[in-house]
Protein backbone atom coordinates (compact mmCIF):
# COMPACT_ATOMS: atom_id res chain seq x y z
CA UNK A 1 0.00 0.00 0.00
CA UNK A 2 1.28 3.21 -1.28
CA UNK A 3 1.17 6.77 1.22
CA UNK A 4 -0.35 8.42 -1.53
CA UNK A 5 -3.59 7.80 -0.37
CA UNK A 6 -3.33 8.46 3.15
CA UNK A 7 -1.43 11.46 2.06
CA UNK A 8 -4.42 12.70 0.08
CA UNK A 9 -6.80 11.34 2.73
CA UNK A 10 -6.62 14.61 5.19
CA UNK A 11 -6.23 17.32 2.07
CA UNK A 12 -9.36 15.87 0.48
CA UNK A 13 -10.71 16.18 3.99
CA UNK A 14 -9.86 19.55 4.31
CA UNK A 15 -11.26 20.93 1.07
CA UNK A 16 -14.69 18.92 1.64
CA UNK A 17 -14.73 20.79 5.60
CA UNK A 18 -13.92 23.87 4.02
CA UNK A 19 -17.33 24.92 2.82
CA UNK A 20 -18.81 23.68 6.07
CA UNK A 21 -16.39 26.33 8.15
CA UNK A 22 -17.64 29.19 6.33
CA UNK A 23 -18.68 32.76 7.86
CA UNK A 24 -21.22 34.43 6.70
CA UNK A 25 -18.80 37.46 6.46
CA UNK A 26 -16.40 35.61 4.29
CA UNK A 27 -16.56 33.94 1.44
CA UNK A 28 -14.89 31.95 -0.79
CA UNK A 29 -15.12 30.62 -4.58
CA UNK A 30 -12.73 28.87 -6.86
CA UNK A 31 -12.05 27.97 -10.05
CA UNK A 32 -10.91 24.92 -12.03
CA UNK A 33 -7.39 24.44 -13.51
CA UNK A 34 -6.78 27.10 -16.38
CA UNK A 35 -3.24 28.24 -17.54
CA UNK A 36 -4.01 30.77 -20.26
CA UNK A 37 -4.98 34.07 -19.06
CA UNK A 38 -8.84 34.75 -18.86
CA UNK A 39 -11.04 37.75 -17.99
CA UNK A 40 -13.43 37.43 -15.52
CA UNK A 41 -16.17 38.79 -13.61
CA UNK A 42 -16.10 38.77 -9.67
CA UNK A 43 -19.76 39.26 -8.90
CA UNK A 44 -20.16 40.37 -4.95
CA UNK A 45 -23.47 39.60 -3.33
CA UNK A 46 -24.31 40.87 0.12
CA UNK A 47 -27.64 39.40 1.89
CA UNK A 48 -28.82 42.76 4.31
CA UNK A 49 -31.54 40.11 5.81
CA UNK A 50 -34.25 42.29 5.11
CA UNK A 51 -33.13 45.40 6.52
CA UNK A 52 -32.59 48.51 3.94
CA UNK A 53 -29.05 48.25 2.85
CA UNK A 54 -27.22 52.30 2.47
CA UNK A 55 -23.68 51.41 2.42
CA UNK A 56 -20.97 48.69 2.39
CA UNK A 57 -17.67 48.22 2.31
CA UNK A 58 -15.71 44.69 1.66
CA UNK A 59 -12.28 43.31 0.88
CA UNK A 60 -11.10 41.04 -1.68
CA UNK A 61 -8.74 38.90 -2.41
CA UNK A 62 -7.51 36.78 -4.95
CA UNK A 63 -5.16 33.75 -3.92
CA UNK A 64 -3.23 31.65 -5.87
CA UNK A 65 -2.96 33.18 -9.45
CA UNK A 66 -1.59 35.97 -11.13
CA UNK A 67 -4.46 38.87 -10.86
CA UNK A 68 -4.27 41.93 -12.56
CA UNK A 69 -7.54 44.53 -11.73
CA UNK A 70 -9.42 45.72 -14.70
CA UNK A 71 -11.85 47.82 -13.59
CA UNK A 72 -15.09 47.51 -11.11
CA UNK A 73 -18.79 48.13 -12.14
CA UNK A 74 -21.77 49.30 -9.81
CA UNK A 75 -24.64 46.69 -8.88
CA UNK A 76 -28.03 45.54 -10.00
CA UNK A 77 -29.71 47.74 -7.78
CA UNK A 78 -30.16 51.67 -8.70
CA UNK A 79 -29.04 52.43 -5.21
CA UNK A 80 -25.83 51.08 -6.07
CA UNK A 81 -25.60 50.97 -9.68
CA UNK A 82 -22.84 53.23 -10.02
CA UNK A 83 -19.54 52.70 -9.85
CA UNK A 84 -18.15 52.14 -6.53
CA UNK A 85 -15.09 53.36 -4.78
CA UNK A 86 -11.93 51.39 -5.27
CA UNK A 87 -8.24 51.96 -4.98
CA UNK A 88 -7.44 51.37 -9.19
CA UNK A 89 -3.91 50.76 -8.06
CA UNK A 90 -4.48 47.74 -5.73
CA UNK A 91 -2.62 44.64 -5.84
CA UNK A 92 -5.47 41.58 -6.05
CA UNK A 93 -2.67 39.49 -4.80
CA UNK A 94 -2.99 41.10 -1.64
CA UNK A 95 -6.29 42.79 -1.00
CA UNK A 96 -8.58 45.35 -3.13
CA UNK A 97 -10.93 47.11 -1.43
CA UNK A 98 -14.92 48.44 -2.22
CA UNK A 99 -17.00 50.12 -0.98
CA UNK A 100 -20.16 52.86 -2.23
CA UNK A 101 -23.08 54.23 0.02
CA UNK A 102 -26.47 55.87 -1.31
CA UNK A 103 -28.15 58.70 1.36
CA UNK A 104 -31.60 57.87 -0.93
CA UNK A 105 -34.53 56.29 0.57
CA UNK A 106 -35.03 53.07 -2.69
CA UNK A 107 -32.46 50.79 -1.04
CA UNK A 108 -32.14 47.03 -1.55
CA UNK A 109 -33.72 44.91 1.63
CA UNK A 110 -32.65 41.35 -0.06
CA UNK A 111 -29.89 39.67 -1.47
CA UNK A 112 -28.24 41.74 -4.34
CA UNK A 113 -25.29 41.99 -6.28
CA UNK A 114 -23.63 45.08 -5.22
CA UNK A 115 -20.37 45.25 -7.42
CA UNK A 116 -18.57 42.95 -10.35
CA UNK A 117 -15.05 43.33 -10.47
CA UNK A 118 -13.29 42.70 -13.51
CA UNK A 119 -10.17 40.61 -13.32
CA UNK A 120 -7.48 39.27 -16.10
CA UNK A 121 -6.37 35.57 -14.05
CA UNK A 122 -3.69 33.58 -14.97
CA UNK A 123 -3.89 30.41 -12.91
CA UNK A 124 -6.11 28.90 -10.86
CA UNK A 125 -7.40 31.25 -8.20
CA UNK A 126 -9.09 31.39 -4.76
CA UNK A 127 -11.10 34.23 -4.10
CA UNK A 128 -11.72 35.48 -0.37
CA UNK A 129 -14.43 38.06 0.45
CA UNK A 130 -14.98 39.47 3.66
CA UNK A 131 -17.46 42.15 4.46
CA UNK A 132 -16.01 45.31 6.66
CA UNK A 133 -19.01 47.31 6.59
CA UNK A 134 -23.17 47.28 6.10
CA UNK A 135 -24.80 49.74 7.50
CA UNK A 136 -28.75 50.90 7.36
CA UNK A 137 -29.58 54.53 6.69
CA UNK A 138 -29.25 55.15 10.21
CA UNK A 139 -25.54 54.31 10.21
CA UNK A 140 -25.63 51.22 12.34
CA UNK A 141 -24.30 47.84 11.13
CA UNK A 142 -26.52 45.41 10.51
CA UNK A 143 -25.76 41.50 10.13
CA UNK A 144 -25.40 41.19 6.57
CA UNK A 145 -23.77 38.35 4.55
CA UNK A 146 -21.57 38.39 1.92
CA UNK A 147 -20.71 36.28 -0.89
CA UNK A 148 -19.04 36.23 -4.66
CA UNK A 149 -19.06 34.05 -7.85
CA UNK A 150 -16.64 34.20 -10.81
CA UNK A 151 -18.40 34.64 -14.13
CA UNK A 152 -17.15 35.16 -17.66
CA UNK A 153 -16.99 38.31 -18.96
CA UNK A 154 -20.71 39.25 -21.07
CA UNK B 1 -35.80 74.66 37.47
CA UNK B 2 -35.40 71.10 37.62
CA UNK B 3 -35.71 68.81 41.08
CA UNK B 4 -32.27 67.76 40.78
CA UNK B 5 -29.12 69.93 41.21
CA UNK B 6 -25.72 69.12 40.44
CA UNK B 7 -24.27 66.72 42.86
CA UNK B 8 -21.32 68.85 42.60
CA UNK B 9 -20.52 72.50 42.66
CA UNK B 10 -20.68 74.00 39.94
CA UNK B 11 -17.59 74.03 37.53
CA UNK B 12 -16.84 77.83 36.39
CA UNK B 13 -14.48 76.90 33.84
CA UNK B 14 -15.57 78.23 30.22
CA UNK B 15 -16.92 76.13 27.79
CA UNK B 16 -13.40 76.04 25.63
CA UNK B 17 -11.62 74.94 29.04
CA UNK B 18 -13.80 72.13 29.55
CA UNK B 19 -13.45 70.54 25.88
CA UNK B 20 -9.45 71.33 25.89
CA UNK B 21 -9.91 69.30 29.67
CA UNK B 22 -11.85 66.60 27.89
CA UNK B 23 -9.77 66.63 24.82
CA UNK B 24 -6.70 66.03 27.41
CA UNK B 25 -8.29 63.04 29.04
CA UNK B 26 -10.12 65.10 32.46
CA UNK B 27 -13.27 62.86 32.24
CA UNK B 28 -14.53 65.05 35.20
CA UNK B 29 -15.34 67.89 32.54
CA UNK B 30 -18.50 65.54 31.34
CA UNK B 31 -20.07 66.42 34.49
CA UNK B 32 -19.58 69.75 34.13
CA UNK B 33 -20.66 70.37 30.66
CA UNK B 34 -23.83 67.91 31.14
CA UNK B 35 -24.89 69.97 34.21
CA UNK B 36 -24.78 72.81 32.65
CA UNK B 37 -26.51 72.48 29.17
CA UNK B 38 -28.85 69.80 30.52
CA UNK B 39 -31.80 71.62 31.73
CA UNK B 40 -31.32 73.48 28.44
CA UNK B 41 -31.72 70.51 26.44
CA UNK B 42 -33.96 68.93 28.35
CA UNK B 43 -36.42 72.23 27.40
CA UNK B 44 -35.59 72.72 24.15
CA UNK B 45 -36.43 68.65 23.61
CA UNK B 46 -40.05 69.14 25.60
CA UNK B 47 -40.54 72.26 23.23
CA UNK B 48 -39.88 69.85 20.44
CA UNK B 49 -41.60 66.82 21.09
CA UNK B 50 -44.56 67.82 23.39
CA UNK B 51 -43.73 64.64 25.46
CA UNK B 52 -41.24 64.49 28.89
CA UNK B 53 -40.46 60.54 28.00
CA UNK B 54 -39.34 61.97 24.71
CA UNK B 55 -37.52 64.65 26.02
CA UNK B 56 -35.59 62.75 28.16
CA UNK B 57 -34.86 60.03 25.36
CA UNK B 58 -33.69 63.20 23.01
CA UNK B 59 -31.09 64.45 26.48
CA UNK B 60 -29.51 60.96 26.32
CA UNK B 61 -28.96 60.74 22.71
CA UNK B 62 -27.94 64.29 22.80
CA UNK B 63 -25.49 64.08 25.29
CA UNK B 64 -23.96 60.46 23.99
CA UNK B 65 -23.65 62.34 20.53
CA UNK B 66 -21.40 65.47 21.86
CA UNK B 67 -19.54 63.11 23.94
CA UNK B 68 -18.72 60.26 21.25
CA UNK B 69 -17.15 63.24 19.52
CA UNK B 70 -14.20 63.30 22.88
CA UNK B 71 -11.52 63.57 22.54
CA UNK B 72 -11.04 65.87 19.18
CA UNK B 73 -13.78 67.49 19.21
CA UNK B 74 -13.18 71.62 18.34
CA UNK B 75 -15.79 74.01 19.77
CA UNK B 76 -16.36 76.64 16.80
CA UNK B 77 -19.31 78.33 18.25
CA UNK B 78 -21.20 78.31 21.67
CA UNK B 79 -22.18 75.32 23.57
CA UNK B 80 -26.15 76.12 22.73
CA UNK B 81 -25.81 77.08 18.91
CA UNK B 82 -23.66 73.95 18.21
CA UNK B 83 -26.52 71.47 20.54
CA UNK B 84 -29.28 73.28 18.84
CA UNK B 85 -29.80 71.55 15.64
CA UNK B 86 -28.60 68.12 17.31
CA UNK B 87 -31.70 68.67 19.56
CA UNK B 88 -33.54 69.96 16.96
CA UNK B 89 -32.98 66.63 14.43
CA UNK B 90 -33.16 64.37 17.34
CA UNK B 91 -36.51 65.08 18.53
CA UNK B 92 -37.75 65.34 15.31
CA UNK B 93 -36.54 61.56 14.99
CA UNK B 94 -38.46 60.90 18.30
CA UNK B 95 -41.86 62.40 17.82
CA UNK B 96 -42.10 60.75 14.14
CA UNK B 97 -41.39 57.11 15.70
CA UNK B 98 -43.89 58.30 18.36
CA UNK B 99 -46.49 60.09 16.42
CA UNK B 100 -46.16 58.60 12.39
CA UNK B 101 -45.39 61.62 10.97
CA UNK B 102 -43.88 61.86 7.53
CA UNK B 103 -43.33 65.87 7.94
CA UNK B 104 -41.01 67.93 9.94
CA UNK B 105 -43.50 69.66 11.85
CA UNK B 106 -42.35 71.77 15.01
CA UNK B 107 -45.96 72.45 16.01
CA UNK B 108 -45.50 73.78 19.52
CA UNK B 109 -46.26 71.31 22.51
CA UNK B 110 -48.85 72.27 24.33
CA UNK B 111 -47.57 73.86 28.30
CA UNK B 112 -47.98 71.26 30.62
CA UNK B 113 -47.63 73.12 33.77
CA UNK B 114 -51.55 74.67 33.27
CA UNK B 115 -52.49 76.19 36.75
CA UNK B 116 -53.12 80.06 36.14
CA UNK B 117 -56.56 82.39 37.05
CA UNK B 118 -58.69 81.88 34.19
CA UNK B 119 -58.21 85.33 32.39
CA UNK B 120 -54.36 84.72 32.43
CA UNK B 121 -55.70 80.80 30.94
CA UNK B 122 -57.57 82.08 28.09
CA UNK B 123 -54.78 84.76 27.07
CA UNK B 124 -52.27 82.09 27.67
CA UNK B 125 -54.54 79.63 25.31
CA UNK B 126 -54.70 82.48 22.78
CA UNK B 127 -51.39 83.42 22.53
CA UNK B 128 -50.51 79.61 22.24
CA UNK B 129 -53.13 79.67 19.36
CA UNK B 130 -51.39 82.63 17.42
CA UNK B 131 -47.94 81.26 18.20
CA UNK B 132 -49.13 78.43 16.29
CA UNK B 133 -50.53 79.76 14.05
CA UNK B 134 -47.27 81.40 12.46
CA UNK B 135 -45.17 79.63 9.73
CA UNK B 136 -42.98 76.91 11.36
CA UNK B 137 -40.01 79.06 10.20
CA UNK B 138 -40.38 82.20 11.52
CA UNK B 139 -42.43 80.61 14.88
CA UNK B 140 -38.57 78.72 15.35
CA UNK B 141 -36.38 81.92 15.01
CA UNK B 142 -39.18 83.69 17.23
CA UNK B 143 -38.56 81.33 20.11
CA UNK B 144 -35.04 80.58 19.43
CA UNK B 145 -34.40 84.81 19.87
CA UNK B 146 -37.01 84.76 23.29
CA UNK B 147 -37.40 82.09 24.45
CA UNK B 148 -33.61 80.35 24.33
CA UNK B 149 -32.19 83.98 24.19
CA UNK B 150 -29.78 83.10 21.25
CA UNK B 151 -28.73 86.32 19.43
CA UNK B 152 -29.09 86.46 15.79
CA UNK B 153 -25.50 85.74 14.79
CA UNK B 154 -26.11 82.26 16.66
CA UNK B 155 -29.62 81.42 15.05
CA UNK B 156 -28.12 81.60 11.86
CA UNK B 157 -25.11 79.18 12.52
CA UNK B 158 -27.66 76.64 14.37
CA UNK B 159 -29.84 76.69 11.62
CA UNK B 160 -27.36 77.31 8.75
CA UNK B 161 -29.28 80.31 7.42
CA UNK B 162 -28.03 83.95 6.94
CA UNK B 163 -28.33 86.24 9.60
CA UNK B 164 -30.17 88.58 7.22
CA UNK B 165 -32.80 85.83 6.92
CA UNK B 166 -33.01 85.30 10.69
CA UNK B 167 -33.72 89.09 10.82
CA UNK B 168 -36.32 88.93 8.12
CA UNK B 169 -38.20 85.39 9.72
CA UNK B 170 -38.44 87.64 12.65
CA UNK B 171 -39.76 90.96 11.32
CA UNK B 172 -42.63 88.74 10.11
CA UNK B 173 -43.25 86.83 12.46
CA UNK B 174 -43.17 90.32 15.19
CA UNK B 175 -45.56 91.80 12.88
CA UNK B 176 -47.49 88.60 12.70
CA UNK B 177 -48.13 89.06 16.75
CA UNK B 178 -48.29 92.79 16.62
CA UNK B 179 -51.31 92.70 13.85
CA UNK B 180 -52.99 90.15 15.45
CA UNK B 181 -56.04 91.13 17.50
CA UNK B 182 -55.80 88.19 19.83
CA UNK B 183 -52.35 89.53 21.07
CA UNK B 184 -52.54 92.88 20.52
CA UNK B 185 -53.02 93.87 24.12
CA UNK B 186 -49.63 93.06 24.54
CA UNK B 187 -48.52 95.74 22.32
CA UNK B 188 -50.06 98.45 24.48
CA UNK B 189 -48.99 100.66 26.36
CA UNK C 1 -25.89 80.89 28.23
CA UNK C 2 -26.40 83.58 26.00
CA UNK C 3 -27.27 86.79 27.09
CA UNK C 4 -30.43 88.73 25.64
CA UNK C 5 -28.86 90.53 22.72
CA UNK C 6 -30.94 93.49 21.40
CA UNK C 7 -30.43 95.11 18.18
CA UNK C 8 -31.08 98.53 19.45
CA UNK C 9 -31.28 99.25 15.33
CA UNK C 10 -34.75 97.96 14.46
CA UNK C 11 -37.77 98.13 16.25
CA UNK C 12 -39.22 95.56 14.75
CA UNK C 13 -36.70 92.89 15.94
CA UNK C 14 -38.35 93.45 19.86
CA UNK C 15 -41.23 92.01 21.28
CA UNK C 16 -42.91 93.92 24.46
CA UNK C 17 -41.29 92.67 27.44
CA UNK C 18 -45.24 91.22 29.24
CA UNK C 19 -45.15 89.43 25.60
CA UNK C 20 -41.43 88.10 25.92
CA UNK C 21 -42.68 87.09 29.87
CA UNK C 22 -45.71 85.18 28.31
CA UNK C 23 -44.07 83.49 25.83
CA UNK C 24 -40.56 82.46 27.79
CA UNK C 25 -43.11 81.19 30.70
CA UNK C 26 -45.39 79.38 28.14
CA UNK C 27 -42.28 77.52 27.07
CA UNK C 28 -40.41 77.02 30.05
CA UNK C 29 -42.09 73.92 31.24
CA UNK C 30 -40.68 71.48 34.17
CA UNK C 31 -39.94 68.07 33.13
CA UNK C 32 -37.68 66.47 35.83
CA UNK C 33 -34.46 64.53 35.03
CA UNK C 34 -34.53 61.69 37.33
CA UNK C 35 -30.96 61.20 38.81
CA UNK C 36 -30.67 57.92 37.53
CA UNK C 37 -30.70 59.21 33.96
CA UNK C 38 -28.13 61.43 34.82
CA UNK C 39 -25.86 58.54 36.57
CA UNK C 40 -26.33 56.75 33.08
CA UNK C 41 -25.48 59.44 30.57
CA UNK C 42 -22.60 60.35 32.97
CA UNK C 43 -21.25 56.64 32.65
CA UNK C 44 -22.00 55.81 29.38
CA UNK C 45 -19.71 59.35 28.45
CA UNK C 46 -17.30 58.12 30.29
CA UNK C 47 -16.96 54.65 29.93
CA UNK C 48 -17.04 55.07 25.67
CA UNK C 49 -14.58 58.00 25.88
CA UNK C 50 -12.01 55.73 28.18
CA UNK C 51 -12.30 52.84 25.15
CA UNK C 52 -11.91 55.42 22.72
CA UNK C 53 -9.00 56.60 24.27
CA UNK C 54 -7.28 52.96 24.29
CA UNK C 55 -7.70 52.05 20.72
CA UNK C 56 -6.32 55.92 19.55
CA UNK C 57 -3.40 55.18 21.89
CA UNK C 58 -3.08 51.76 20.58
CA UNK C 59 -3.71 53.51 16.92
CA UNK C 60 -1.10 56.30 17.63
CA UNK C 61 1.45 53.63 18.80
CA UNK C 62 0.82 51.79 15.92
CA UNK C 63 0.80 54.17 13.40
CA UNK C 64 4.39 55.49 14.48
CA UNK C 65 5.89 52.14 14.01
CA UNK C 66 4.52 51.75 10.71
CA UNK C 67 5.41 55.19 9.99
CA UNK C 68 9.33 54.83 11.22
CA UNK C 69 9.27 51.47 9.24
CA UNK C 70 8.30 53.22 6.31
CA UNK C 71 10.86 56.12 6.60
CA UNK C 72 13.44 53.28 6.92
CA UNK C 73 12.34 51.84 4.12
CA UNK C 74 12.22 54.72 1.74
CA UNK C 75 15.41 55.89 3.00
CA UNK C 76 17.00 52.38 2.24
CA UNK C 77 15.45 52.35 -1.18
CA UNK C 78 16.37 56.05 -1.88
CA UNK C 79 20.32 55.90 -0.42
CA UNK C 80 20.90 52.02 -0.92
CA UNK C 81 19.37 50.43 -3.83
CA UNK C 82 19.29 50.90 -7.07
CA UNK C 83 17.52 53.41 -8.97
CA UNK C 84 14.40 51.95 -10.40
CA UNK C 85 11.97 52.73 -12.96
CA UNK C 86 8.91 52.30 -10.25
CA UNK C 87 7.60 54.89 -8.53
CA UNK C 88 8.08 54.76 -4.89
CA UNK C 89 5.73 54.01 -2.29
CA UNK C 90 4.47 56.22 0.14
CA UNK C 91 2.08 53.31 2.11
CA UNK C 92 1.60 55.05 5.31
CA UNK C 93 -1.00 58.37 5.59
CA UNK C 94 -0.24 60.83 7.98
CA UNK C 95 -2.18 59.97 11.16
CA UNK C 96 -3.59 62.86 11.75
CA UNK C 97 -5.81 62.75 8.24
CA UNK C 98 -6.81 59.55 8.96
CA UNK C 99 -7.84 60.98 12.95
CA UNK C 100 -9.67 63.68 10.77
CA UNK C 101 -11.29 61.30 8.91
CA UNK C 102 -12.52 58.87 11.10
CA UNK C 103 -15.87 61.43 11.83
CA UNK C 104 -17.89 58.91 13.85
CA UNK C 105 -14.45 57.81 15.95
CA UNK C 106 -14.71 54.15 16.00
CA UNK C 107 -10.94 54.20 15.63
CA UNK C 108 -10.84 53.44 12.10
CA UNK C 109 -11.41 55.25 8.20
CA UNK C 110 -14.07 53.75 6.34
CA UNK C 111 -17.14 54.06 4.37
CA UNK C 112 -19.41 54.90 7.39
CA UNK C 113 -17.26 57.90 7.61
CA UNK C 114 -17.85 58.69 4.13
CA UNK C 115 -21.55 58.17 4.77
CA UNK C 116 -22.21 59.60 7.78
CA UNK C 117 -21.24 63.14 6.40
CA UNK C 118 -22.22 62.31 2.53
CA UNK C 119 -25.88 61.94 4.54
CA UNK C 120 -25.62 65.15 6.58
CA UNK C 121 -24.80 67.15 3.51
CA UNK C 122 -28.00 65.53 1.43
CA UNK C 123 -30.52 66.49 4.60
CA UNK C 124 -29.47 69.99 4.62
CA UNK C 125 -28.57 69.40 8.19
CA UNK C 126 -25.83 71.48 9.94
CA UNK C 127 -22.17 70.07 9.36
CA UNK C 128 -18.95 69.89 11.62
CA UNK C 129 -16.50 72.13 10.59
CA UNK C 130 -14.47 68.92 11.52
CA UNK C 131 -15.70 67.71 8.73
CA UNK C 132 -13.77 69.72 6.26
CA UNK C 133 -10.88 67.23 5.91
CA UNK C 134 -9.03 68.92 2.85
CA UNK C 135 -8.93 71.97 4.55
CA UNK C 136 -11.10 74.14 1.81
CA UNK C 137 -12.81 76.09 4.43
CA UNK C 138 -16.16 73.72 3.48
CA UNK C 139 -17.69 70.93 4.16
CA UNK C 140 -19.12 69.23 0.50
CA UNK C 141 -18.84 66.14 -1.77
CA UNK C 142 -14.81 66.53 -1.98
CA UNK C 143 -14.23 66.07 1.31
CA UNK C 144 -16.87 62.71 1.27
CA UNK C 145 -14.85 61.67 -1.56
CA UNK C 146 -11.83 62.00 -0.26
CA UNK C 147 -13.04 59.95 3.16
CA UNK C 148 -14.06 57.02 0.66
CA UNK C 149 -10.60 57.03 -0.92
CA UNK C 150 -8.65 57.14 2.57
CA UNK C 151 -10.99 54.25 3.52
CA UNK C 152 -10.96 52.20 0.22
CA UNK C 153 -6.48 52.51 -0.07
CA UNK C 154 -5.60 49.36 -0.13
CA UNK C 155 -1.24 48.88 0.83
CA UNK C 156 0.62 48.95 -2.18
CA UNK C 157 3.17 46.25 -3.26
CA UNK C 158 6.43 47.53 -3.30
CA UNK C 159 8.14 47.26 -6.97
CA UNK C 160 9.80 43.61 -6.91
Amino acid sequence: MTRAPIILLPVLLLVLLGGALDDPHDSVATQPLMSSPRFAAVNVYIDPGGEPLAAYQFELTGQGAEVKLVGVEGGEHQAFADAPYYDPKANLRNRIIVAAFNTGENLPHRQTRVATVMVEVTGPVRWLASLDVAAAPDAKHTDAAISVSEGAVQ
Amino acid sequence: MCDRDPPTPPDDRSDEALVAALNAGDTSAFDAVYYRYRDWVVHLAHRFTGSADDALDVLQETFAYLFRKFPGFVLTARMTTFLYPVVRNLSIAARRKRQRHAGDDLTLAPDASASAPPHAEQSRDELAVVLAGLPDTHREVLLMRFVDEMALAQIAQALSIPEGTVKSRLHHAIAALRNDPRVREYFEC
Amino acid sequence: MAGFDPNPDATDQDLPPRLRDAIARMHRVEVPVPVELDQTILADAKRSFLGRRRAWMLIGRLSIGIATAALVAIAVRVFVAAPSSHPPTAMVQPPKLYQIADVNHDGRVDILDAYIVARTIARHEPLDPAWDINGDGVVDQKDVDLIATLAVRAAREPPQ
